[in-house]
């Protein structure tokens, strides 16, 4: 009785505004101050005068007075008039259409239909397999590749976003020429002439002026073309640059081994993962859409059984959100971490003798801390427990001996050829790339380079700073660069090459395991642009290269004949032909210095910066991709922008505010972004995201000459070769406020007061999670979380369902928030980008958002993401309130939104409880892109941007409500090619958008009338529960609670947490 | 004085007045209802093609099945509009040297496509797909009328929703086998109704009437 009492009043003190008007955070009925359980902001988590104001705020921005671009009233009026009287005339016909058939149709071709076509996409030297469709002759969506092993059907944002950048306006469009600044266009024929000359010198000097500056690739046919051109000038030099952090996985094998290895997990075998600083399933990780599934295999908790990750790192990343464990250590301690863990583990393992000695404890400050100290020993006894099976990996951006003390741990717990396998790295080099770049660097001043040839990447924006390498190139007589864009690279070499996109060469590429994939182009490309295969054919002879046939020479033996090249194309990757598993021999490792001293303290000049690929835009290349810059970041959901991430206690020692514009001083070297306060940072680590900052990346990422400013900050301006990967001695200065809005989706649905409260009150009934151990003893505790009488209906519900019943079913154990799903969804239903701007006032139009919220304390924070589509409620609340019948409820459960019959009330958005529909404020396509497929026009380039529309989805207008529609176009084209040949629709045949991209299968859609659908088997489990399913909405989405399991000796079990409401 | 006296015959305004406001929104309402529909708009579009292609002739006369030329209309949304190619499979045999033909020889040794005007042009947002309707015995003229009578393609039907929906709530009397879709003049043995309603029961031709049907 006296609980219901308890929960009446805090009811009532909700509704009561006594203690919200004082900015105070929800307080009980006891009048004590209850921190919520979960929080979205640290701004929210704080009450910020700011966040108060935003929340009070009916809208997220004061209203434009006038419509950008709006006539005068009196302007309108005529024409208005005007369109009336011509309206009678205009009306009688649309516009006239015409047909375009092939002049010869070739065979198997259908116009109007999608055909798959299996490539790959090269980066950072390891491929992806992928799939692109072919819409009549143009590629509109990628997919992953199931038989390719580091994709295994799943692909990343900026694989999605790659169909964008095709059919990007600023594309190069031709060769150019530069003299002293000024560009003049020239062609592929006078770049040949030129050529012939250049290298008709070289030849004479057996190339000892010629240099070749390439970036990080894997394809055998470049490689073979690099030995002919090397064999043709012996005396030419080869450098790899890549500014993504690569080198201390290589210099760390070579300290264990003696020779450069490539490290392969198991995860899927591993039942305890120890990650330092490594964020195993993030898609720039090698093979991280592997990883990501391997990983979230072993973490399906209904069988009883799941692993357990322990993540030791600075920066939350994706997977320090799935861990169970997370302990923030500033990335320059975590050589001591590993140095710890070797000391107790190899105290306990007996190791063999010929592994060495083992590291001594180290000494430091922070590893004194009780709860450090716990922590690590609770792993050490946890990898001690599962010899065999358990896996130690640390992060690209390490330092050698980190990647040697793994080596050896993972040694030590007898994981090496049972969860850890590693293979022969043949593409690895003798130095890192930024040593590499520096020798090219100097050799450069020193005027001994006279041709040096770019092959791709952008290094005048990506070389270390210190290195100054645009003045260097320009001391070379003649500087090549072969790029997709004319950036910052070009504008200083005398000669720009337009590159074909992957989508329009031949080529061919290795995954992370060696596994061959054929590079198949999907259209001819669009500016008669050359690959970096042609270009160094070119280069070592060839006088008209044909890259299918240079490919095809490569694998003459292994692909010889017709029948398995045709095989292989379609698979997508040769079977088979993935590298020889070894198994090499650990030297003893020496004793490793720890400088753990240097380290400590959170004043300025003792702090340490890490430079980070970033998520969406990797290393600055696709900062032209205005999906990619309008993706919001999995964790801080910023947009349009990059920051620095600090700590909550470090900013608060530094004095610097949540959204400040701040100075970031690297010795001598300073620049000013936003700063972001990060809970769960590490403290006295800061971390800033690479490829921000561009200046001539285009009209979307930044172009400095046509007026348009960067997008984010350059770090590259503070990177040096000594502080390459982390900086150290960093200081921080903060401006106050940054003059901007921050374009972040996080708070942007925080309505008013009481609503808060209300949102903090139910947030655990929305995000349920619980441990291993409470759902094996109390599996029903999940759909305790509400307590709501039974659901009952005043009348018969008026559609019976009895064909298809379409639900889906999101596994949040499963979901790592790296949002594939949002750019796939994107890409398949034609949504519009809306700008940073807009973005800020709340206006984005992304149909699946992936909520983050944080919980705990925020200087170790725990991170728990929930995507939300359309519920697809079978109650829905939004069909009950249209006035013109605009979003109507389909036989098979799904709510139809029907564009044309829409006159934007938007009273469906606001009567929905989740909060998924978006209104199209402009007519988005036509003011951001310029274009619609509507459009008449006759100019190229817009027609050219029109290409990546997907003609299945009708493209929106100004004024008119859209949503997920569970993909309700693909579900129609399968159902009417298993209805033609009369046979029932398989389960997964119907794959949604966001389920088929998802690296780790968190998402199954299907037929819940069908028994054998896995989907109905998920909705079954113990823990599905549907959200606000208390509402009698019946949504059709529902979602697998999140089960951790926590080691018993570091979180001892307690009681139900999640505290339970009574619904009415 | 008068000059402010109305006359008498001012005492009939008030009558016409009457009639005239009572009957010209329905007069109106009327012109607009009949004038916008489809029916008066649409059916009956007859655009000049670049190739003056008689249906009547290839389809009627020479009796060439709809689907020698529209080959794709079982597997896909599109019936599609044949290549140059499929013309030249006769044409490089029979009246080679015809002027009327020359866009078709053009397009065939250039590769540049003959620029044939739609006819049936649904609205952007509106998805149709042949297949599924010619699989299930939906025959072409239902929709489009005796082609092979006509010298010129028009539009038979009005293609506005109403009317597809129509059918897709009675589509008994549009049903036939599906080995006749192609045939003209095909009628169904005995009673049409009872034949429809037998065929649909066997085959279970349900038609969705949902929105996402025909819209997404």
């Amino acid at each position: 009785m006296s609980s219901i009492d308890d929960k009446a009043k805090k009811r009532l003190s909700v509704l009561s505004n006594t203690a919200v008007g004082s900015g105070a955070p929800a307080s009980n009925a006891a009048g004590e101050t209850a921190r919520p359980t979960y929080w979205k902001s640290l701004a929210e988590l704080e009450q910020s005068a700011e966040f108060l104001e935003f929340a009070s705020r009916e809208f997220a921005a004061p209203l434009e007075h006038e419509p950008p671009n709006s006539p005068g009233r009196r302007r309108f009026m005529q024409i208005m008039g005007a369109s009336m009287s011509l309206a009678g005339l205009d009306a009688c016909r649309w516009r006239e259409d015409k047909i375009l058939p092939l002049s010869r149709r070739p065979e198997g071709t259908i116009p109007g239909s999608s055909r798959y076509f299996a490539t790959a996409m090269d980066l950072n030297g390891s491929a992806v397999g992928l799939f692109a469709s072919s819409y009549d002759g143009r590629p509109i969506k990628i997919e992953g590749n199931p038989a390719h092993p580091d994709s295994l059907g799943g692909a990343s944002a900026y694989h999605q976003a790659t169909v964008l950048g095709l059919y990007d306006p600023d594309r190069s469009e031709g060769v150019a020429t530069r003299t002293g600044g000024a560009r003049k266009s020239s062609s592929w024929q006078e770049f040949s002439k030129a050529l012939t000359e250049i290298l008709t010198a070289q030849r004479a000097a057996a190339g000892a002026g010629l240099r070749i500056l390439a970036e990080r690739s894997s394809s055998p046919t470049l490689a073979e073309q690099k030995m002919r051109l090397m064999a043709a000038y012996p005396s030419a030099k080869w450098v790899t640059f890549e500014p993504i952090a690569y080198d201390g996985p290589r210099a760390g094998s070579v300290l264990s081994f003696g020779k450069a290895y490539r490290s392969h997990y198991a995860f899927d075998a591993a039942k305890v993962v120890v990650t330092l600083d490594a964020d195993v399933v993030h898609p720039t990780f090698p093979a991280g859409l592997a990883n990501a599934r391997a990983l979230t295999k072993g973490r399906v908790p209904d069988s009883g059984e799941m692993n357990r990750v322990y993540a030791i790192e600075s920066a939350v990343t994706l997977t320090g959100g799935i861990s169970d464990h997370r302990l923030a250590v500033r990335s320059g301690l975590i050589k001591s971490v590993a140095a710890y863990l070797d000391a107790v583990i190899s105290a306990k393992a007996n190791p063999l003798p010929e592994l060495g000695a083992a590291q001594d404890k180290p000494a430091a400050e922070f590893l004194k801390d009780a709860k450090v100290a716990k922590f690590l020993d609770a792993a050490a006894a946890d990898l001690l427990a599962n010899i065999g099976t358990s896996v130690v990996v640390a992060g690209q951006h390490q330092p050698p001996e980190v990647h040697a003390l793994v080596h050896r741990l993972n040694a030590v717990l007898g994981n090496v050829g049972r969860t850890v396998f590693y293979t022969e790295d043949s593409s690895a080099e003798e130095q890192s790339d930024q040593a590499s770049l520096k020798a090219l660097s100097d050799e450069l001043n020193a005027g001994k380079v006279d041709t040096l040839l770019i092959l791709g990447g952008n290094p005048v924006f990506t070389a270390p700073a210190d290195l100054a390498f645009g003045d260097a190139l320009s001391k070379a007589k003649n500087s090549i660069h072969l790029s997709l864009y004319e950036d910052e690279t070009s504008e200083r070499c005398s000669w720009h090459l337009n590159a074909a996109h992957y989508l329009e060469s031949w080529g061919d590429a290795l995954s992370w395991n060696g596994t061959l994939s054929i590079v198949q182009p999907l259209i001819a490309p669009l500016y008669n642009g050359r690959s970096a295969l042609e270009v160094v054919a070119q280069f070592a002879g060839s006088e008209k290269p044909d890259a299918l046939a240079l490919v095809r020479m490569t694998h003459a033996f292994g692909l010889g004949s017709e029948h398995a090249w045709r095989r292989a194309l379609s698979a997508g990757v040769l079977e088979g032909s993935a590298a020889a598993r070894v198994e090499p021999k650990l030297k003893p490792l020496g004793k490793v210095a720890l400088a753990e001293a240097e380290l400590g303290g959170l004043g300025n000049g003792k702090l340490e910066l890490v430079f980070g690929v970033d998520p969406k835009i990797v290393d600055g290349r696709y900062a032209n991709n205005a999906w990619l810059q309008e993706l919001p970041e999995s964790l801080t959901k910023l947009t349009w922008d990059n920051a620095v991430f600090i700590s909550p206690r470090t900013a608060k020692e530094l004095g610097v505010a949540d959204a400040d514009s701040v100075t970031l001083s690297v010795g001598s070297r300073q620049i000013t972004l936003l700063a972001l306060v990060a809970p769960g940072h590490a403290d006295g680590c800061l971390r800033v995201t690479l490829g921000h900052g561009r200046t001539s990346a285009g009209h979307v990422g930044g172009l400095v000459s046509d007026n348009i400013d960067p997008v984010g900050g350059n770090a590259y301006a503070i990177r040096t070769v000594e502080g390459y990967d982390i900086a150290t001695g960093v200081s921080v200065q903060s401006h106050g406020t940054v003059s901007y809005r921050v374009s972040s989706t996080q708070d942007i649905y925080t309505v008013g007061e009481i609503g808060q409260q209300g949102t903090q009150e139910r947030l655990p009934e929305l995000v349920r999670e619980g441990t291993l151990e409470e759902l094996k003893t109390k599996p029903e505790f999940v759909a305790e979380v509400v307590e709501h009488n039974p659901l009952l209906s005043l009348w018969v519900p008026p559609v019976s369902y009895d064909g298809h019943k379409w639900g889906m079913s999101i596994d949040l154990n499963k979901c790592i928030g790296c949002s594939a799903c949002v750019t796939a969804c994107q890409a398949e239903n034609n949504i519009p980008v809306v700008g940073k701007v807009n973005v800020a006032k709340g206006r984005e139009m992304l149909w699946l958002r992936v909520d983050r919220y944080y919980k705990g304390e925020p200087e170790d924070a725990e991170v728990s993401f929930q995507p939300i589509p359309c519920q697809q409620c079978e109650n829905a609340p939004c069909e009950q309130v249209c006035p013109v019948g605009a979003t109507m409820h389909s036989h098979e459960g799904l709510n139809d939104m029907v564009y044309n019959r829409c006159i934007g009330t938007r009273y469906c958005s606001n009567n929905c409880p989740y909060k998924v529909r978006r209104f199209n404020y402009f007519n988005y396509n036509m003011d951001t892109i310029g274009v619609t497929p509507y459009t008449p026009t006759d100019d190229p380039k817009a027609k050219v941007k029109a290409m990546v529309f997907n003609p299945e989805v009708t493209v929106r207008s100004r004024g008119v409500m859209e949503k997920c529609t569970f993909c309700v176009q693909r579900i129609q084209n399968t159902k009417i090619k298993a209805k033609n040949v009369k046979r029932p629709i398989e389960d997964g045949e119907i794959k949604t958008a966001c389920q088929q991209t998802c690296p780790t299968g968190a998402i199954v859609f299907g037929d819940l009338n069908d028994g054998k659908a896995q989907v109905t088997a998920l909705q079954k489990l113990p823990r599905s529960y549907a959200l606000l399913g208390e509402l009698n909405n019946k949504p059709r989405v529902q979602y697998l609670a999140r089960i951790k399991n926590p080691n018993p000796t570091l979180s001892p079990p307690q009681g139900a947490q999640a505290p339970t409401t009574e619904q009415g | 004085m008068n000059l402010f006296v109305f006359p008498r015959w001012a005492n009939k305004t008030r009558q016409i007045a009457g009639v005239v406001l009572g009957v010209a929104p329905i007069y109106l309402i009327g012109l607009i209802w009949y004038g916008a529909s489809p029916k008066t708009t649409d059916v009956g579009y007859m655009p000049e093609q670049p190739v003056p292609y008689s249906h009547a002739l290839h389809a009627g006369q020479l009796g060439i099945d709809c689907r020698y030329c529209h080959n794709t209309v079982e597997d896909s949304s599109h019936a599609a509009i044949p290549p140059a190619q499929t013309c030249m499979n006769c044409h490089s045999k029979v009246w080679t040297t015809s002027p009327k033909l020359a866009p078709i020889r053009e397009s065939y040794a250039t590769g540049k496509a003959v620029e044939w005007i739609k006819v049936h042009d649904l609205p952007d947002y509106a998805y149709f797909n042949h297949s599924a309707h010619v699989t299930r015995g939906i025959g072409c003229v239902s929709c489009h009328g005796r082609v092979d009578q006509m010298e010129q393609v028009y539009q038979h039907e009005p293609l506005s929703m109403g009317w597809c929906l129509d059918c897709h709530r009675n589509p008994e009397k549009n049903l036939r086998p599906p080995e006749e879709v192609t045939n003209m003049t095909w009628a169904p043995p005995g009673d049409p109704v009872e034949f429809g309603k037998a065929f649909r029961e066997k085959n279970h031709i349900n038609p969705p009437t949902d929105c996402s049907t025909c819209h997404r």
